[in-house]
């Protein structure tokens, strides 16, 4: 790995096609040591900004970089940036092995590497098998040796994820943390909220080709609603009747209740100044996956909180 | 840490270029499909020779005999043709073109190493094809008891050879008009009217057209292998040059005309 700190950046960049704007004035940048989540819907421009980041599409306007240039100035590309772009393109009829070693040949890469990395991602059994005949899991791990195999400071994944089943999930996360914890960059989009919730340090979260929130994934959940908590009581009646007003109850069983609009601080202070006895006080997170969606329906948020269209 | 290398330049792209297409099944194969039909097309033409010209085997100089076979190299070209559409067609639809940019980025340089790859791997198959086609045919005509020449023979070498290199050239044509229609059919159909052009100019009424018919790629090769009029024809080294140049150029076409493609 090179001992640089390469950043991705985007500056104003933007891509039509006819009048439709796919990707809409895009500033961002991408930073080293940390896995960056690149959220939006299907559709949202996030495999397009990935494209133009990689020389593959033509910006309209502005730029894509990576540690300060285009892609195709890169003076040695497979060795800075390793790209998982889509699992199918691998040729079928080839190996596992002769697809690395083509790959190792353009990059100026000793061969072996190709199998050093067959093995570590777990294909060492059938390196010589066509990848016709590799499943999705195996072909997405084809795709992670091949991203691997310059020992790239840059790592650029669309949808990693995408039909893999919960052990590939798993190694595919840890390996992306492993990557971001050794120093590298890690930008990876992905529309599963979910599963980027446990691998996402930092989000871009792009809608209708515009960026709508660039932070960290903490403040994104914190940042994306009212206060939830759940609260139990004997006396739940005369607690839901002292917030009202204040904040939203719902109904969560006999002696339990959710609270929306009030924190846990201030509703034990609330509740201590009137005598109500709390048996249970738990505010509840926000999963990224809520936060999107709020973010996604109500407009752009900011570290201090959604700031409606 | 991975050791230093050096910086990938036009060597890197064309040996990869090389390993890509010589790791798959269809490439292996191509020598030994274009041997077959070699043989096999001039076998039959020459079989049939009496029932279509009217003239038997046995009764046929040997030098027609060594041109007739030729077109088996035809044959052979028609293989790399539908080789190379498939083969660049296939890797645009599956996305491997992605991933072939992302390794070799100045999209000029990719393209001039794939268009060198299949100008040696068409040689490699016109080669084999060409000779497995002079050897079908000598048999042939031994075994109707018609005449024999030996490959060394004046004439011969230059028809043979001079015929072969049809395949590099038409393969590198495919190359660019596959990349242009990014399309089996597109790459094809384009590659077939540049192969029939010089026929269909032909029935041009009168002479107008002469002077540019020798230009056309169809009536070079003749021009290298020796079939035709001397007079109407080019040098060989000439019309080798108007081969070269017809290639470069459709290659160049081709990466101005995808140069700012998306991919």
């Amino acid at each position: 790995m090179t001992t640089t700190t390469p950043v991705i950046e985007a500056d104003s960049l933007t891509r039509t096609y006819g009048d439709t704007t796919v990707v809409d004035h895009l500033d961002f940048t991408v930073r080293p040591g940390r896995v960056t989540g690149f959220l939006g819907a299907n559709g949202a421009g996030k495999t397009t900004t990935m494209r133009m980041l990689l020389g593959l599409e033509e910006p309209t306007s502005g730029h894509a970089r990576i540690d300060g240039l285009a892609y195709r100035d890169l003076p040695d590309p497979l060795r800075t940036v390793g790209a998982l772009l889509d699992p199918q393109a691998p040729r079928p009829g080839r190996s596992a092995r002769d697809h690395l070693r083509w790959l190792c040949r353009a990059g100026r890469i000793p061969l072996s590497r190709a199998d050093d990395l067959i093995d570590q991602v777990g294909l060492g059994e059938v390196a010589a098998r066509r990848v016709g005949s590799f499943s999705l899991g195996m072909r997405q791990r084809l795709g992670i040796a091949a991203m691997l195999l310059g020992d790239p400071s840059v790592l650029v994944l669309d949808e990693p994820l995408n039909g893999l089943d919960p052990e590939g999930i798993a190694w595919v996360r840890a390996l992306l943390r492993d990557l971001a914890a050794q120093g590298r960059t890690v930008f990876v989009s992905s529309h599963l909220m979910g599963e980027m919730e446990a691998t996402a340090d930092h989000v871009l979260v792009l809608r209708r080709g515009r960026l709508i929130a660039d932070l960290s994934a903490e403040e994104l959940s914190r940042g994306s609603g009212a206060a939830r908590v759940r609260v139990v009581s004997p006396q739940v009646d005369r607690l839901a009747h002292l917030v009202a007003g204040h904040a939203a109850v719902r109904r969560g069983g006999a002696d339990a209740v959710e609270v929306v609009g009030l924190d846990a601080p201030a509703l034990g202070a609330l509740a201590a100044r009137e005598g109500v006895e709390l048996h249970e006080l738990t505010p509840l997170r926000t999963g990224l996956e809520e936060a999107f969606l709020a973010l996604n329906s109500e407009g752009e948020i900011t570290r201090e909180g959604i700031d409606h269209a | 840490m991975l050791d230093q290398r050096g910086r990938p330049g036009f060597g890197a792209a064309l040996a990869a270029e090389w390993s890509r297409t010589t790791t798959l099944r269809q490439a292996r194969l191509a020598p030994l499909v274009c041997a077959l039909a070699g043989a096999g097309v001039a076998a039959l033409f020459l079989l049939t020779a009496e029932t279509t010209t009217g003239i038997p085997v046995s009764l046929t100089p040997a030098l027609d005999v060594v041109s007739t076979s030729m077109l088996g190299v035809d044959a052979a070209t028609f293989v790399v043709i539908v080789l190379v559409a498939s083969l660049v067609a296939g890797e645009q639809a599956t996305g491997l073109n992605r991933i072939a940019l992302l390794a070799v980025p100045r999209r000029g340089r990719r393209l001039a190493a794939s268009a060198l790859v299949v100008a040696v791997g068409g040689l490699l198959c016109g080669l084999v094809a060409g000779l497995s086609a002079f050897g079908a045919g000598q048999l042939v005509s031994a075994l109707s008891d018609g005449a024999t020449v030996a490959f060394t023979a004046e004439g011969v070498t230059r028809t043979v050879l001079g015929s072969v290199v049809m395949v590099p050239f038409y393969g590198a044509v495919t190359l660019a008009c596959t990349t242009v229609a990014r399309s089996l059919p597109g790459g094809v159909v384009g590659t077939l009217g540049l192969f029939v052009l010089p026929t269909v100019l032909g029935w041009v009424p009168g002479d107008s057209l002469d002077g540019v018919l020798r230009y056309l790629p169809g009536e070079a090769v003749h021009a290298v292998a020796g079939f035709g009029a001397e007079a109407n024809t080019l040098h060989p080294v000439a019309a080798l040059a108007v081969l070269t140049a017809w290639a470069v150029a459709l290659v160049g076409v081709a990466h101005l005309w995808t140069r700012r493609r998306s991919w």
